[in-house]
């Protein structure tokens, strides 16, 4: 149960998909996590500043009183008569001066007043005294304590002023980042969009992949509908094109062939009959021979030319009654070919390209291995004609190269003998005309089995 | 033509535009003791059907001054019954099944058997000799029982466009036949080739069996082929060509 589910998520990160989508939802996501962080950076400084503000302002304000009236202001501050404000006591040493305050006052004071300011404990701005901050009212036992600050300036008189000053204590509100819930709503954000971007993205290149692979399996495919963004129809349409020239080399080859052998059939034809004015008997016997080679190869150079021009029309037919029959007539010339088991039913193929595709089989099997059994099998939706011989079989590493055309095994081996080498070619090329493959194994228990596979 | 000496010889014209191959097919048809002739062209070949009456043209189709095709219809429109080999080369446009479509009685490629052609001249000289009745030469199809018989394609083509493949011994069965429908046919008269061994001869019983066994897939098709006792088969249908 893992097993199949791990390996599908390996294929899956493997794909073009996969790894845009990866990509995309590790990199998002890191991506807005270091935006949230910086945000959270700038918000925590701006909080400073704004509380740095108010003790400013404050200290300000207490400065422009003491200008009006310093008499009166000395007094009220002693007596703490204004809240928020009152007379530093003597001899405090500032254990931890604040630079950014300093320099916001000296911008308000001027350059000669000196400031210096920084905070300090609480206990500073309500000395033993008239209040006891250990004595307190219940609402007040867990509440945040006031901020005290002490800053100390030269006024426009000269005289150093130290004050105290106390703020309620402002803190700031929690930050939402570390919340498992965002970051969550991060993630899947981020994984639904990488998603259609991977789609996306992929989506022309599945097309070019089929494309590529109906152009594989048959020689006269459907081009391809140029769709899509700009790269994507360029890629397209070098594709149609490539396709193309692929067919018109293919076709042109084959008319090449064609011309050739059905030119050589005059000649041919002249030949064959001044030899049977040929007297000396084993002479004739021998040309006789030559002649019949170079008539093979004319008329399967013609065969593999007609094979890729598929003109006949699909039929529905019955398939046990195609290979009865063909075995019958083998037998009747005297050839070792069995039909051993059918499948019932019918097939829609091209009648005359699957005759000849069999009967090509069959010559080999026989010419090849000595003999040719013939069956027919269903397997799903999938119809199996296999012929099989009993021969020495083909080296696994050359059954590929067998479909090539020309080829004949390597010479000394058991199937390296005299034949044109076009057969299975022309075997193949007709099997794709009816949308058919052919293909080769050697049998477990010895001999070739040549199998059309085709649609049910 | 041993069995049959025709009453004076039978007149074959040999029209090919390469003069060797003409030349070569007269020498090969003149071992069979026929007035053999032979045209070049198109016209050639009008004025020695002028001259008189002519039992054979072994036609190439490439001529110099027209194709044979055109000329082949052109004979069979006239009604003229005059036997026809179509001769070409293989892998040209027309093939077997245009060519008999088109009137001709039998169709070689090029190159041939010389052997080959001698068989198949002598097999239409003899056909047209016996006076047999000679089917419309251009039908193609023959109609019996649900069934329809391809004839040029060789095969049986069923009620619903289903086609059944016969092989080359079933096929010559059932054309015997369907020449002679409802008419009791002995076993020398299906196999005339066997004729010396078939009273004996068993594989007639078992290839009949299986035409049966290809008839029996359509409705009504059991019934098509009896057997009388003593005598021999038939075909219990009328056949109408199309």
């Amino acid at each position: 149960m893992m097993i199949p589910v791990v390996a599908r998520a390996r294929n899956f990160f493997r794909s073009l998909v996969g790894q845009i989508f990866l990509l995309l939802t590790v990199g998002m996501t890191i991506a807005a996590v270091l935006a949230l962080l910086v945000a959270e950076q700038a918000r925590h400084l701006d909080f400073e500043r704004w509380r740095l503000q108010r003790v400013v302002a404050s200290a300000v304000d207490i400065a422009q009183r003491l200008s009006h009236d310093p008499v009166k202001i000395e007094a009220m501050l002693k007596d703490q008569q204004i809240m928020g404000a009152r007379t530093a006591p003597e001899g405090v040493a500032l254990a931890d001066p604040d630079p950014t305050l300093a320099d916001a006052l000296a911008v308000r004071f001027g350059p000669h007043s000196n400031p210096e300011a920084g905070q300090v404990p609480v206990g500073l701005c309500f000395p033993a005294g008239k209040v006891d901050p250990n004595n307190r009212a219940a609402g007040l036992i867990d509440a945040p304590r006031p901020d005290c600050w002490v800053v100390r300036f030269t006024d426009g008189t000269g005289e150093r002023r130290s004050l105290a000053l106390y703020l309620p204590r402002v803190v700031k509100p929690p930050s939402n980042l570390a919340k498992p819930i965002y970051l969550l709503l991060i993630l899947l954000s981020s994984a639904g969009l990488a998603i259609v971007v991977a789609r996306f993205v992929a989506k022309p290149l599945r097309r070019l992949e089929r494309a590529a692979e109906a152009f594989s399996v048959s020689v006269d495919p459907e081009e391809i509908p140029e769709r899509g963004p700009e790269e994507v129809r360029a890629a397209l349409s070098t594709f149609n094109l490539m396709q193309r020239r692929v067919r018109a080399g293919f076709a042109e080859r084959t008319q090449l062939l064609a011309a050739i052998s059905h030119d050589l059939q005059t000649p041919l034809t002249r030949l064959r009959l001044r030899l049977e004015l040929v007297e000396n008997e084993e002479l004739r016997a021998r040309l006789l021979q030559d002649h019949q080679a170079m008539m093979t190869l004319v008329r399967e150079g013609l065969d593999l030319a007609a094979s890729t021009e598929a003109q006949e029309d699909w039929s529905v037919i019955d398939i046990d009654s195609l290979l009865t029959s063909m075995a019958e007539d083998a037998q009747d010339l005297g050839l070792p070919v069995r039909f051993l088991s059918g499948c019932g039913g019918t097939v829609r193929v091209k009648p005359n390209a699957l005759t000849r595709c069999i009967s090509n089989l069959v010559n080999n099997a026989v010419k090849y291995g000595g003999s040719a059994d013939v069956s027919c099998m269903r397997q799903g939706a999938r119809v199996l004609i296999e012929v099989r011989d009993h021969g020495p079989g083909i080296a696994p590493d050359q059954l590929d190269q067998m479909f090539e055309p020309f080829t004949r095994g390597v010479a000394g081996q058991p199937g390296g003998r005299p034949g044109t080498g076009i057969g299975l070619t022309i075997a193949r090329s007709l099997a794709l005309s009816f949308e058919a493959s052919v293909r080769l194994a050697n049998a477990p228990d010895g001999g070739l089995i040549a199998t059309i596979d085709m649609r049910a | 033509m041993p069995d049959m000496p025709p009453s004076r010889p039978f007149r074959v014209i040999v029209v090919d535009d390469d003069e060797d191959i003409r030349g070569l097919i007269v020498g090969q048809l003149a071992q069979d003791h026929y007035e053999v002739e032979a045209a070049g062209s198109l016209a050639e070949l009008r004025g020695l059907m002028a001259a008189g009456a002519v039992d054979l043209i072994v036609l190439d189709l490439n001529l110099p001054d027209g194709d044979g095709l055109s000329l082949c219809r052109e004979l069979r429109g006239q009604g003229n019954g005059v036997q026809i080999i179509m001769v070409t080369a293989r892998g040209s446009a027309i093939d077997r099944v245009l060519g008999l479509e088109l009137g001709a009685d039998d169709y070689l490629t090029k190159p041939f058997e010389p052997r080959e052609l001698l068989v198949r001249v002598r097999n239409l000289l003899r056909r047209s000799r016996s006076e047999e009745p000679a089917r419309q030469k251009t039908a193609r199809i023959a109609r019996f029982g649900s069934w329809r018989l391809d004839l040029f394609q060789r095969r049986l083509i069923a009620s619903d466009e289903r086609l059944i493949m016969l092989s080359s011994a079933e096929f010559r069965l059932l054309s015997r036949f369907i020449e002679e429908p409802n008419v009791v046919l002995a076993r020398e008269a299906l196999v005339p080739e066997r004729r010396a061994t078939a009273a004996f001869d068993r594989s007639i019983d078992l290839q009949v069996s299986r035409l049966r066994q290809k008839l029996a897939d359509s409705p009504g098709g059991d019934g098509l082929i009896l057997t009388v006792r003593g005598e021999g088969y038939v075909l219990a249908s009328t056949v109408t060509y199309e």
